[in-house]
């Protein structure tokens, strides 16, 4: 061993504790960085030599960068994440078909027509009075305007949420891309020492994270560092290679239901495979989309567009059957006029085109309540009319009001489901990030000591050559 | 648990965001003062709020028919009463007519007669709010046709015919009205009869007391040949037994009116008896109602100020959150 040995121990003491600090440095730049994960350094002593005098160390080189990231803790935090934002799209979609419905109100369609049925009510017990008949067709024109703007907000929001899944897709699509590439650079530089692996790991965790929230997806590491991505076990990252995906809208030709899927598409761009996402926005959106926004819903679900137009449905053949047999203030013929109340603006009866028939609108004094002709006084159809309101035979066995308040219930039932699981799935991923965050993420005070520490120990080896240095020059400047 | 940056920052965030939330929901239930605000709030409260308040809308339509009929049956009593009143002063006419001291006043005593069966004519004809309350339901003028021997649109008319050996006069009673019940709702499974027939006061199909009168009047009016009554005419023995059959039937339906009457105001006792009912059950329904749907004041009050103190104090703490670490004391 010579002065030099000495020299270079001290040297690789200078570096190693200069590494420290670098690294010590960089974590307290990152403290907000959001998905960063500390970094370690650690040391191990160089590889001794042997002397007369027994094996001696060369001094401390840097082992590895040490990272506390781990695989299992981040694979729950996805999947909490997944079922939160599909929580979340659930929570806002229920939020807006409760506006939509202005419900709960005074002003909801449960309340108009019992208003309609009032009016008729009313009406039974002067139904010569014009005023009363004018009444009739004003809350009918209320109510069928309310039904039409249902109808129109909810189909808007339908084409919204077809949009929204678009745009999730695409940017789905980005994320799936640069993921595939950070695989690429991880796997280039995995095992490489001082390479940049480790803060694109982080970066890569990130993105899976964004992803989730969009679609659900399960990660599978594999050995090189890279990881594979599936979407309910469908591949959408392999071997490095990513896929893309696509939402097609197709139409039934028998029913004309409109329904949405996502889609795997192969290298050409053609469809590979239907994928079905079992968590994150992606998949809440198509079950909206496909189900409770569809009026032409033929899964069973819960469908509020069909629902409503069932009402309006049942509402014009219950009206409509009683009309058709009744004569007008002005009628004078054995056989009724068969004037219906309502009818539909164009093909079926549904939310949007229910409108008041040209039979009775503007024309209060044809509005045929009488069983009779040429009976002013005569109010049967109109009690009759006025009934409805308690015939359990409306529609599917409820009377009017049983079975909006059935399918209201069942919205707030579910409104309630999205808003506890969104609480409770919060509560989880809150607690797995607070979990991961203890582990991975930085104390200013413990760098502050790594600072100390490996500032102390650079200093010491300082001092080490500064000795050196003088014995060197002892030996030097003997015998002048 | 090992305490990074991150995790401080992060717990005071939610638990910030947890007291903003439970504070609104506090702010929104006192300034709306109901406890369901959205559906998810109560579901199945929400479903019973709307079924009350269902049953209350339809409680208060019925009381609304209700109180509509009382009005029109209790003109329909005052009215029966008045036309009692002439068919009794008829009667009592026909019973004098065969009196000694008035065999020389039976012409008088036609025009009397005359007189009264105009006036129960005028009070058949009287409306409620504009309708016939004793025609049916044909309850106004445009349903009925002055076809002639008829000269207006009212339900009864005192026309004038051809004279014949049995109707020296000519005059007859035409109801133009029909003898159709008028019903209300009254609950959700029932209805009520609101009007009196024509065919019930004055029998037959609505005109057969007019014709007793009508025929008592050609007996004062008129002899047997068809000449008029002077004061010198009496009536004759045969005259006086027709006169009495004319009396038994007139009073026969003075008791008729006078049964219809009864049973009109039994029917608007019922009805009162039905509104307070209705208005009783309506006051307890709406207090069923208002355990779900209404807030109690004092309980969201103290929630409130529990989450508005819990507020203060998390704000308060977030300004130690920016504390000092040992990197400020490193020379």
């Amino acid at each position: 061993m010579s002065n030099f040995s000495s020299l270079e121990i001290a040297k690789k003491g200078l570096l190693a504790n200069r590494f420290g600090i670098d690294v010590t440095s960089n974590n307290i730049a990152n403290v907000n960085t959001p998905g960063y994960s500390r970094r370690q350094a650690t040391f191990k002593e160089s590889s001794p030599i042997y002397t007369n005098s027994g094996f001696i160390g060369t001094g401390v080189i840097s082992e590895k960068l040490r990272t506390f990231r781990e695989e299992y803790v981040d694979k729950e935090v996805r999947s909490s994440l997944a079922k939160q934002s599909g929580y979340e799209i659930d929570e806002q979609m229920f939020g807006r078909i409760e506006a939509i419905l202005a419900e709960p109100s005074d002003n909801g369609l449960n309340e108009l027509t019992a208003k309609f049925f009032a009016a008729f009510e009313a009406l039974s017990t002067k139904p010569e009075d014009l005023g009363l008949r004018q009444n009739v067709l004003t809350v009918a024109g209320t109510l069928v305007d309310r039904f039409h703007t249902i109808s129109e907000h909810l189909q808007s929001m339908r084409t919204e949420t077809a949009n929204n899944i678009q745009s999730n897709v695409s940017e789905a699509n980005s994320l799936i891309k640069q993921i595939s590439d950070l695989n690429r650079k991880i796997a280039g530089s995995n095992g490489i020492a001082g390479t940049e692996a480790q803060t694109l790991v982080d970066q890569r965790e990130s993105l899976i994270e964004d992803l989730t929230k969009i679609v659900g997806v399960t990660v599978h590491p594999v050995d090189n560092g890279e990881i594979n991505v599936f979407i309910n076990g469908m591949s959408i990252i392999t071997d490095g290679a990513p896929s893309e995906l696509k939402a097609v809208e197709s139409v039934d030709g028998a029913t004309g239901e409109k329904s949405m899927q996502l889609v795997k598409l192969d290298s050409k761009g053609n469809p590979l495979s239907v994928i079905l996402p079992n968590s994150g926005e992606i998949s809440s959106l198509l079950k909206h989309f496909n189900t409770t926004l569809d009026s032409n819903d033929t899964s069973g679900g819960f469908s509020i567009f069909g629902q409503i137009d069932d009402f309006a449905e049942a509402l014009v053949q219950k009206v409509n059957a009683v009309t058709i047999d009744g004569f007008g203030l002005d009628d004078t013929g054995a056989l009724p006029p068969g004037r219906t109340f309502f009818e539909p603006s164009v093909g079926a009866v549904t939310a949007s085109t229910i409108e008041i028939s040209p039979d009775v609108l503007n024309r209060p004094r044809d509005i045929p309540i009488s069983d009779s002709p040429n009976e002013p006084g005569n109010n049967t159809l109109a009690l009759e009319i006025g009934r409805l309101t308690v015939d359990t035979d409306f529609l599917n066995g409820y009377t009017p009001s049983e079975y909006y308040t059935g399918f209201i219930g069942k919205l707030g039932a579910l409104a309630s489901e999205a808003n506890y699981g969104l609480e409770s799935s919060k509560l989880v991923s809150d607690q797995l990030l607070k979990q991961r965050e203890s582990v991975i993420g930085v104390n200013l005070d413990e760098e502050a000591v790594n600072l100390i520490k490996f500032q102390r120990a650079f200093e010491a080896s300082s001092r080490v050559i500064n000795v050196t240095n003088e014995m060197l020059v002892t030996l030097v400047n003997l015998g002048t | 648990m090992r305490v990074s940056n991150n995790l401080l920052y992060r717990t005071y965030e939610r638990n910030l965001e947890d007291i903003q939330t439970r504070k609104l929901k506090q702010e929104v239930k006192l300034t709306t003062s109901k406890e369901i605000n959205t559906l998810a709030d109560d579901p199945t409260g929400l479903v019973k709020v709307k079924q009350l308040s269902n049953k209350i809308d339809r409680n208060e339509n019925y009381k609304s028919n209700i109180e509509n009929a009382i009005g029109e049956m209790t003109v329909i009593g005052e009215e029966l009463d008045a036309i009692n009143g002439r068919i009794e002063n008829i009667r009592q006419l026909a019973i004098e007519s065969t009196l000694t001291g008035n065999s020389s006043n039976l012409p008088t005593l036609g025009v009397y007669v005359k007189g009264l069966m105009e006036d129960i004519i005028k009070d058949s004809n009287i409306d409620f709010n504009g309708r016939f309350i004793f025609s049916g339901t044909i309850t106004n003028g445009d349903a009925i046709a002055a076809t002639p021997p008829a000269t207006n649109t009212q339900p009864f008319e005192l026309v004038q015919e051809t004279p014949t050996a049995d109707n020296p006069s000519g005059f007859r009673v035409i109801f133009k009205g029909n003898n159709k019940d008028r019903l209300i709702n009254k609950d959700d499974t029932s209805t009520e009869l609101v009007n009196v027939k024509a065919s019930e006061i004055f029998g037959g199909s609505g005109d057969q007391v007019f014709s007793s009168i009508i025929d008592l009047y050609n007996l004062l009016t008129y002899n047997s040949d068809g000449t008029k009554r002077t004061s010198a005419d009496g009536f004759t023995r045969a005259d006086m037994s027709v006169v009495s059959q004319i009396q038994q039937e007139i009073s026969k339906q003075a008791e008729q009116v006078n049964n219809i009457a009864a049973i009109n105001g039994s029917r608007i006792n019922r009805l009162t008896a039905l509104k307070d009912q209705i208005d009783f059950e309506n006051i307890r329904l709406k207090e069923f109602r208002s355990m779900d749907e209404d807030t109690d004041y004092a309980k969201a009050t103290l929630n409130l100020a529990r989450e508005d103190n819990a507020l203060q104090y998390s704000l308060q703490i977030g300004g130690n959150l920016a504390r000092l670490s040992l990197l400020d004391f490193l020379g």
